[in-house]
């Protein structure tokens, strides 16, 4: 009998084969007939078998009864006109009166329309009371401020100890002063922040990039957007998803730049894109920034993951410019040689090398990328190899890499919700609101998901986008502050059972910036060793508490910590318990320890 | 007239069938009675003896009207020309053969068919005269006795535009004639002479498709319980996406006949694709080595293997398994380039070059092989040979992009140029 091989091409993989390079867009009939997001259209990868292992944590939702029950207002909740409805805010942990307690600030969106003058929706402030509940102090703090709001930063600009703030915004990004007394001021214009026309700004990171001991600032950008000339749903290829119409872009639509801004010490900053080599690979479709040091030489470098663009890795040259080498060193594209929408980033030390991998979320129809390290010459392309691959129906936003159980290892939570709710409608499987994710970290570098084993608060549905990570209630558990478009906030109390120990490290600079943005803290404990770094953005566009979590497992103290402060400078601290709370002041080591509870 | 040439204009009409018409412009196929006329190759001067003396002028004189007529277009003035002198000259076999000719270029191709016939018999060796005759028992139906002549004439023809018109009639007529063979014949010729022409691309697939849904059909009716009849209901459905029914006869096809090859690797490629469930992957691993048991040479079988053990991260077995897929598929660049990246990912980068550098020369055009092959040298520290695969791969990748976006327009009709803005001052 004649081998079937020989008489027909067996598989859809040999017979496109057949058809030459087009086949690798046939392989994608998304691709084919266009839509406005890069997504591969595959399939997920099989599971393997569960651990067995117990994943003793579990998330309630306090966000009602902790007093944050205002919704988020972006655009219309079931019909997004344009993409900068779709898109949405970030959220973050900011402890803005330095009183050991995270506060939460939360950005706000509009709706094209308007509102009539004293209903604009607006951003809030929230002031963690220390006791579960949280009391909007938006006002008080002169904070109230409305428009498409983004991104969100923090970091002390100015070193007189008080984080200040920064908002991407499409509009007029802004810079708030932190005064001190629980009041900020707007100081864009004085501190030279203000742009002429309307950008579309979306991540931002603080980043003492030339090692001054003065945070700088990184500003991405999306896309040059003129929605008096954008083209609305259906218009083209690139505004239609499943057939259905839908907002245009980004594919289709005007790449735009990002910015680099460098703090002059007196309250200024001046932007140095251009001369920092921040131009040269051109415009991308840029969402969340961070900065960190991926190759281990002490200077911060800067990420910025892309949408629907190849993804960017400015490598610092410690002169005062920037080479971008996202391709060379594998994070610009997946392992496939893609793009992908990559909407927020993770990063964080999963396998514990001492080398900073990364997580980029994805959209609907594709995998995540999980990235590691490979001593900070390249990435390896290890999804699927990790077990990351299972999921390829969500699209997905906030993510950190958090230590939830506190085993030592760090597990990975990300937030999900699709763009387009126009879809929902023809295709009721295509939910426009979704669950949240959590992986567990099995310690061997590879993932197993474990949501179905975290509560209803994780299995529950929602049109998320930023999430901030830190422990809000100081008990030593991770939380997750989320983001809902159209809705409250979800403020995700983490119950972990494990009984592990851990420990909670404030660093304050004194010749670094006061935040230490840039400081990379290891520690030593139970034999294993773990790094973190005091990171500025991240997530989607989000700021996660500056205070860095280690769970240390069953070690009851931490034999070692050190620290390498933005300046380069390394200090050997000593040892301290478990279970508590420490701060390290530049050049004093533990000058605070605290236990909440 | 002094040269003979043809200009001919195709043009494709509704319902996907095409009709040649011709806009011919004849220039020297006979004429007697002129000496200043010149002569074809094929065409002989008319015997003067054959038009009686005392009508020669009148003959004469109608002719070149005649020929005038269908130089310039005027099939109906070249048709009522010809016919008069077919009455007055009826032994001259060119004045049949253009009347013929008069006929085709309006159209009437039934009636083409007369004249030319009775200007063969009376002269066999108009060659041109033959095609035209074949070309309109086509045109007009008649294919069983068309097929002969364009069976033979097709090979000798030496205008390409006429051979073009010939060989799509010939299609059309063994495809009436339910004569595939000979259909698959003449389009393997059309392809091989006209390979980029749109109507013999489009032609092609038609036929082929017509030609396999015949097969199908006859299949369905001789042996509509063979475990053949069930194989072909299951690749219809895996077509059609229906997972479960595929699966379901599938299964029915290895009951009739449990060594057939290619079923077990069919079975192992549905259940990945898909609902899963905890034991998706286990099953999915028998199914690819029950095919490899049937069918040890399956190289897409061991491919797969090779994959989930990638996957999983078993580097060694996925290393051992795209090693034999690579040598089991010949051409099979896929299996290359996963040999390479699990030997870079089992730290192994020097092997992985080989695989990698056979899957870029197997697949020039391939941009995963360049950029996996780029990060291998990278990993040997090979820097230039890495920016070199890196900019291969960076004008591989953008020339698919802008292969999509060619299919894209030509299907939805439509191409908006995304744009960069100049960065700011």
């Amino acid at each position: 009998m004649v081998a079937p091989e020989s008489v027909m091409p067996l598989t859809r993989r040999r017979f496109l084969e057949s058809l030459g390079p087009a086949a690798f867009l046939l392989a994608s009939p998304r691709r084919l007939l266009g839509q406005g997001m890069a997504s591969r259209g595959v399939r997920p990868a099989p599971r393997p078998k569960f651990s067995g292992k117990p994943f003793p944590v579990t998330f309630t939702d306090v966000a009602p009864r902790a007093g944050l029950t205002t919704p988020v207002v972006y655009g219309e909740e079931y019909a997004k006109k344009y993409i900068v409805e779709a898109n949405g805010p970030g959220i973050a942990f900011f402890d803005y009166d330095h009183d050991g307690w995270l506060d939460i600030f939360l950005v706000n969106g509009t709706r094209h329309e308007g509102f009539p003058p004293g209903q604009e929706p607006t951003n809030h402030l929230y002031h963690n009371n220390r006791d579960g509940t949280f009391t909007d102090v938006t006002e008080k703090a002169g904070l109230k401020h409305s428009g498409w709001g983004y991104g969100v930063s923090i970091g002390d600009y100015d070193n007189d100890g008080y984080d200040d703030l920064f908002l991407t915004h499409f509009g007029k990004n802004i810079l708030y002063h932190n005064n001190g007394d629980g009041t900020f001021t707007e100081v864009t214009e004085k501190a030279g922040l203000r742009e002429p026309g309307t950008r579309y700004g979306t991540g931002c990171t603080f980043v003492d990039y030339d090692r001054d001991g003065h945070l700088d600032l990184f500003v991405s950008r999306y896309i040059d957007l003129d929605l008096a000339k954008t083209p609305v749903g259906g218009a083209n290829r690139y505004c239609t998803y499943k057939g259905v119409s839908v907002n245009c872009g980004p594919l289709g639509l005007a790449k735009e730049f990002c910015s680099l801004y460098h703090n002059n010490g007196d309250g200024t900053f001046t932007d140095v894109t251009a001369k920092a080599g921040i131009l040269a690979p051109g415009g991308r479709f840029g969402l969340s920034a961070v900065a960190f040091d991926y190759n281990n030489d002490g200077w911060p470098d800067l990420f910025v993951a892309c949408d629907s663009s190849p993804n960017l890795l400015f490598r610092n040259n410690h002169d005062g410019t920037f080479t971008e080498v996202g391709m060379e060193a594998g994070v610009a594209v997946n392992g496939d040689g893609q793009e992908q929408a990559n909407m927020g980033v993770a990063v964080g030390d999963y396998d514990g090398d001492g080398w900073l991998d990364l997580f980029l979320p994805h959209f609907s129809d594709d995998t995540p990328l999980l990235l590691r390290n490979v001593k900070g010459e390249f990435f390896d392309d290890l999804t699927y190899a990790a077990g990351m691959a299972v999921n390829t129906r969500y699209v997905c936003w906030g993510v950190d890499f958090a230590d939830l159980d506190n085993d030592g290892w760090l597990d990975l939570f990300h937030v999900t919700g699709t763009v387009y709710p126009e879809v929902e409608k023809v295709y009721p499987d295509y939910k426009f609101k979704t669950q949240r994710v959590v992986y567990r970290n099995l310690g061997n570098g590879s993932f197993e998901e474990v949501s179905d084993l975290c509560g209803p608060a994780v299995l529950e549905s929602h049109a998320s986008r930023g999430c901030a990570f830190g422990d809000f209630d100081n008990d030593g558990n991770l939380d997750v502050l989320i983001m809902n478009l159209s809705e409250p906030p979800s403020l995700l109390k983490n119950e972990n059972r494990s009984g592990n120990h851990w420990l909670v490290v404030k660093l304050v600079g004194t010749r670094s910036n006061r935040s230490a943005i840039g400081a990379r803290v290891a520690i030593t404990a139970g034999g294993r060793r773990q790094i973190r770094e005091v990171l500025s953005g991240s997530s989607y566009i989000s700021q996660s508490d500056l205070r860095q979590h280690f769970g240390l497992g069953p070690a009851p103290r931490v034999d070692q910590i050190e620290v390498r402060w933005p300046n380069g400078q390394g200090e050997k601290v000593g040892s301290a318990e478990a279970d508590q709370f420490v701060t390290i002041q530049e050049g004093r080591g533990i000058v605070k320890a605290e236990r909440y509870r | 007239m002094t040269s003979c040439g043809f200009a001919i204009i195709l043009t494709v009409v509704k319902n996907g069938r095409m009709r040649v018409r011709f806009a011919v412009a004849i220039c020297a196929l006979l004429l007697a009675v002129t000496p200043a006329r010149a002569q074809t190759p094929e065409v002989k001067r008319p015997s003067r003896q054959a038009i009686p003396s005392a009508q020669q002028a009148e003959v004469a004189q109608l002719a070149a009207n005649a020929m005038a007529a269908l130089r310039r277009g005027d099939s109906a003035g070249a048709i009522q020309g010809f016919e008069k002198l077919t009455k007055l000259a009826p032994g001259v076999a060119e004045f049949h053969a253009n009347l013929g000719m008069a006929y085709y270029s309006a159209g009437r191709f039934r009636d083409a068919i007369p004249p030319c016939r009775q200007a063969l018999k009376l002269k066999p060796s108009l060659t041109a005269t033959r095609y035209f005759l074949g070309l309109s028992l086509a045109e007009s139906g008649q294919c069983g006795e068309a097929l002969p002549y364009l069976e033979k004439d097709y090979p000798r023809l030496p205008d390409p535009q006429l051979k073009r018109a010939m060989g799509m009639d010939a299609l059309r007529c063994a495809m009436a004639m339910n004569q595939p063979d000979k259909a698959v014949d003449f389009l393997r010729w059309l392809s091989r002479d006209f390979p980029d022409d749109p109507d013999v691309l489009y032609l092609s697939a038609t036929v082929y498709s017509e030609l396999s849904t015949r097969a199908s059909q006859r299949l369905l009716q001789t042996a509509p319980g063979s475990y053949q009849a069930h194989q072909f209901n299951a690749e219809v459905m895996e077509y059609q996406g229906k997972v479960g029914d595929a699966i379901e006869e599938y299964r029915k096809v290895l009951t009739l006949n449990p060594n057939a090859p290619g079923i077990h690797y069919r079975l192992g490629s549905l259940l990945l694709a898909g609902e899963r469930g905890p034991t998706t992957l286990d099953e999915a691993r028998r199914e690819f080595e029950e095919e490899l048991r049937i069918d040890p040479e399956s190289a897409v079988a061991e491919y797969q293997l090779a994959e989930m053990a990638r996957q999983a991260r078993q580097w060694d077995e996925a290393v051992e398994r795209f090693r034999h897929a690579a040598k089991l598929g010949g051409k099979f660049e896929d299996a290359l380039i996963g040999l390479g990246k699990s030997l870079v990912s089992a730290n192994r980068a020097a092997e992985a070059i080989e695989p990698l550098e056979a899957a870029v020369k197997l697949a020039p055009d391939n941009p995963v092989a360049h950029y996996q092959l780029s990060f291998a040298y990278r990993r040997l520290g090979r820097e230039d040979e890495a920016k070199k695969e890196l900019a291969a791969y960076r004008e591989t990748h953008e020339k698919l992009l802008r292969a999509g976006q060619a299919i894209r327009a030509g299907i939805q009709g439509r191409m908006t140029a995304p744009q960069t803005v100049e960065p700011p001052e």
